[in-house]
Formats: C-alpha cells, structure tokens, sequence
C-alpha cells in the first residue's frame, strides 16, 4: 500500500499546496480522496494517469475537496476509450444529483459529451484510442454513504463516520481505510468529535485536518468546524495513533518556526510520530525509518 | 497589451502543454479565453490571480477549453469576498444554461455555494477576507454571443466569427479584439481553410491558431475540416496577411524534437510573415519578435 499526498492546502489558491487530495495504491485499485482544485495536477505529477484511478471518496461537497471531480471524470472517460470500467464514487449525498448536473445529458457537460459521442470525427479518435462501437456517454457508479457505511474492495474496506464540519449546510465524513498492510483514516474537514476518535483508534496513519493554531480561531462555532494543533495533538493521543499528517494547511501556520512551534506543542500532548504533510509526499504507513548510513 | 499562452495543449493530459487558454491583459481588464483543465494552474504561474480577471471568452464548449471556468469562478468569488465586481462570461449557447448548472441555486457546486453563504464559520471568514454580510450567491454577467457580434469595452473590441469546427453538436467561435495596441485573433478550434476566420484575421497583428496535427495524416476529409493542420494554417495566415502566426492545440504527434522545426520549415513555403511555436506561459510579443542588441 503506498499513500501520497496530492493536495494539502485550502481554497485558498497556492501553487505550493494545492487543494486537498490523497491517492492510496493499493493491490490493483488506485483509490483518491477527495480531488481539491489542483489535486489533480499533482496526480499527474506523480505519474498516475486518470484512467488508472478506480475509485473516487469525496469526504463533502465543499468544491476545495471536489472541484476536480469534473476533469478526473472527463479526462477518464475520454482516454478511457470505453476499455476501463466506469469511476466508481463515494461520498455524502446529494452526490448523486451533483454527478447527475455534471456529466448527465442535460449536465453542464453534457454538451461536450453529446458532441464527442455523435461527432463522427470525435468517434474516429475515440475508435483510433481503442475503442469499440457506438462511444457512450460516462456512467459512473455514484454511492451515497450514510454513516458507519463500509465500502468493501479487494484486500481492503472503507469505513465511513460522521464528523464536524459546518452542518447541517453539508454532510461531512471521514474514511477509514483498512488493509492488511496498515490502517488509513482520513478526516475530511472536521473540528474535535468523538466519532473521529472513535474511528481513528490504533490506526497506523491519521491524515487531519490542522487548519488554525489553537486559541486563534474565528469563534466557538469555527472552532466545532475546523481543526487546531492542540486538539488534533488530544486526538492522537486518546485514539493511540501511530503517526499524524498534518494536513490541510493555511498560510498561518506554514511559515518558517511557526511549523516547528506546533510541531513542538503537538509533542508534548502525543508521542506518536508526526508528518507535516507536503504536496507529492509518500507517507511511510509503518512510521519513519532512519536509513543506514553509507 | 500583454498576451500571454496559458494552455497550448490538446485533452491529452500533459504537464508540459495545459489544456487550451490564453490571457490578455489591455489597461485595466485581464481578459481570459478558454479556460481548459490545467490553464488555471498556469494563471496562478503567470501571477495572477482569480481576482483579477475581469472577462472569460469560451470559444465552445467542449470540456478542454470550458472545465476550469469552476477553479476561476468559485475561486474568485470566494477569495473576492463580494470586493470585486461579477465575473463577465462570453460565449456561445447554451452557456447560460452550463453556467446554471455549475453555479445555480441547484446547480453542481449548489451545495458548496450555500454551505459557505449560510454556515456562520463561512460568513466568518467572508467577513475577515473584508466582504459585508449578508454573503451573496455569485451572479455572473452571462453573454451568449453569435456570430458577427462585437463586445464594446474600454480601450478594445472584440468580434465574434465562426470557427470551422464540431458543427451542429457545439456552436464554435474565432474571436478577435482590437485596440490601439494592437489586434490579435484566436482561431479557438478550427480547420481546413476558411473564408469566415481569413475574414476575421485580415490584416491582424497576431493569429492563434490550432495546429493539431501534421497535414495528410487525418483520418478522414471531414477531421480535416475540423482540426486545424500545418499546412491549411500556413494558407489561411498567408491569405489574411497576418504579421505573427502563433502555433498552438499541439497533438504529441507533431509536438517532437525535428517535427516542429520541419512543421516550421514547411509552413514558411507560403506564409512570409512571423511563426512563433507557442508553448505555455509565453508571453507573445505582440508587435512582432524583437533582436537584442549584443552585448
């Protein structure tokens, strides 16, 4: 199982830290979550194609963890050539509808994909790719979890819960990924809850969410809503959490010895190992090693 | 007037060459034609913003010259936080309706748009970006153009031809503006060689052009109407006397060491005046290549 880092930043637009995304390999099925403004640059840029990507979990509909949805899909389909199955799709209703207003025929998209389907010169490169027959129209497979839902794959279950991130507006979940080669979970957008504590427990690597430095938040309310450094630093401890990243970022807090400070903070409430995530990072699921010297 | 080439690629996913757009800043208007997956990126590497775009132009609607309009959009009415005026969006039918259905009130990022307009968390950050409650749902000014219109703005013009393209399944446009600055004109997608965009482009100082491919490989007669290729390039900028012709929406096919010189080669047979091979994040000299003294 490998975990990369696609996009660890916020709506806010960077070209260091892209808008959140974070892409799992594991046996033959690449799994992202979430797919931010930028995420999918970042795919690219890790050699990972679209049509290699078989499943999509959006942890909510807040477009900095959706808003490329739309070119993972069309960019798939569209050099998919109908040889690879459709996307399937995760995430909070209403998914679905939003799918639907997206790629269905009369979709925001369904112009390009009625001429790229009826146009015979679309059709030729469509068949010069590979494909077969009459060229359809993307179908994915969209699923609307409801919480404590579990998406089985092979060799590996998605685990889903509700976490704390401006409701009712929207429904927000976190993902737990289990395999047999060590335990995902991923926060999505969410403050302090117990239900992330509860999912996050003895789980190898806890992807979270660190928007703010604790005690600066906007108000009580943003506080529920988004994550600081003291209160995921509780989190790990109390779920026993082998390794955070520390994701999810604002200009706030990435700025030179400001990093460290939380770093700092964070160790003296959890002793587990901590990453301060990056755009393209591989994240070692055991822990971090030192290698030999030589 | 500054021309810049965001995306000079095809829907071939590439780091070297974003999807089609190009940037046009002329006094204070950042002007934005197409807006294809990748072309936002390279906005941000040119150094502007979201905010600061005034105008987007789509020459269709296929999905490599429209997708990113969602980054630049949402973007730029989240971090504009109610400052800045509405987005001006141009193009042809059915824009009006795609743009509902991305950014309308039950539109695809619908969801998005009222969690941020109605969750106090949001409001809080609206209002720390220096936007006065209550937050609004973004209303772009929404333009369907046809052929022949002109859009009147301060300091530049911009009329609409037809493109040789996908016709009927999508309305295709050529685009050109005008200013004391200069004129430059955009074939958007186009092939063969066409009377309307020879028209559109007479006498321009820069032509962008799709050059998608190496003349006589088409599949067909009618991929060739629709893709523009070296060699139709070459004749329609020699028959509408542009000064620079810009070469863009290149296949990997023709986008490889020793094509593009003998592309080059080929096209200077019948056109005389300036070829620029486009690539993302140049900046087009608009009044034609200038030598530097040595030194």
């Amino acid at each position: 199982m490998r975990l990369r880092l696609l996009g660890t930043g916020t709506p806010t637009p960077s070209l260091k830290r892209m808008c959140s995304g974070y892409v799992v390999e594991t046996g033959d099925d690449v799994l992202v979550f979430d797919h931010g403004f930028g995420a999918h640059h970042r795919l690219l840029e890790l050699g990972i194609r679209a049509t290699d990507v078989t499943h999509f979990f959006c942890s909510h509909l807040h477009y900095d963890h959706m808003g490329d949805y739309p070119r993972l899909l069309l960019t798939r389909w569209d050099q998919g050539a109908g040889k690879i199955p459709e996307l399937k799709v995760y995430g909070p209703p209403p998914i679905k509808r939003v799918t639907a207003a997206l790629f269905e025929r009369e979709g925001a998209f369904g112009p390009d994909l009625i001429a790229r389907t009826e146009n015979l010169c679309s059709v030729a490169i469509y068949w010069a790719r590979g494909g077969e027959g009459e060229r359809k129209k993307p179908a994915p497979e969209v699923s609307e979890l409801n919480p404590n839902d579990v998406v089985k794959g092979k060799g590996w279950q998605v685990t889903t819960t509700g976490v704390s991130h401006f409701g009712p507006q929207l429904i927000s979940y976190g993902f737990r990924l289990d395999t047999p080669q060590g335990s995902l979970v991923y926060s999505g957008d969410s403050g302090p809850c117990a239900s992330m504590t509860r999912l996050a427990r003895d789980c190898d690597v806890l992807v979270h969410m660190c928007h703010y430095i604790s005690g600066t938040q906007l108000n009580a309310e943003f506080a529920q809503s988004c994550m600081g450094h003291l209160e995921l630093a509780r989190l790990g401890a109390e779920s026993n959490v082998k390794t955070i990243v520390i994701t999810h970022v604002t200009e706030q807090i990435d700025q030179p010895g400001v990093r460290e400070r939380v770093l700092r903070e964070m160790a003296g409430i959890y002793k587990g190992n901590l990453i301060f995530g990056e755009d393209l990072m591989e994240v070692p699921v055991k822990g971090p090693a030192a290698a030999k010297l030589m | 007037m500054k021309l810049t080439l965001l995306g000079t690629g095809t829907p071939t996913p590439s780091l070297t060459r974003a999807s089609s757009g190009y940037l046009i800043e002329i006094g204070n208007d950042v002007i934005v034609m197409d807006h294809g997956p990748g072309s936002h990126h390279r906005l941000l590497e040119a150094g502007k913003r979201a905010v600061d775009v005034t105008h987007v132009f789509f020459s269709h609607l296929h999905y490599d010259h429209c997708a990113d309009i969602v980054r630049l959009f949402l973007t730029r009415w989240d971090q504009g936080a109610d400052r800045i005026p509405e987005l001006k969006i141009y193009g042809p039918p059915p824009l009006r309706r795609m743009c509902e259905l991305l950014f309308g009130e039950e539109g695809a990022f619908a969801p998005d748009l009222n969690a941020r307009i109605k969750h106090q968390g949001s409001i809080d950050i609206f209002v720390a970006r220096g936007g006065k409650p209550p937050r609004r749902w973004p209303r772009p000014e929404i333009t369907e153009l046809k052929s022949g219109d002109k859009v009147e703005a301060r300091g530049w013009t911009l009329t609409v031809a037809p493109a040789s393209h996908v016709q009927p399944y999508l309305e295709c446009y050529a685009y050109r503006l005008d200013s004391p600055e200069g004129s430059v004109c955009y074939s958007g997608d186009s092939g063969g060689v066409s009377p309307a965009l020879i028209d559109l482009a007479r006498g321009c100082d820069v032509l962008i052009h799709m050059n998608h491919y190496y003349s006589g490989t088409e599949p067909t007669e009618s991929y060739r109407v629709v893709c523009g290729n070296h060699e139709d390039v070459a004749q329609v900028a020699t028959a509408a006397g542009v000064k620079t012709l810009v070469l863009t929406h290149f296949l990997e096919q023709i986008d490889q060491p020793g094509m593009r010189e003998h592309i080059v080669r080929e096209i200077a047979k019948t056109f005389t005046g300036h070829i620029v091979w486009g690539e993302d994040l140049m900046e087009v000299p608009v009044g034609g290549p200038k030598m530097f003294r040595m030194e």
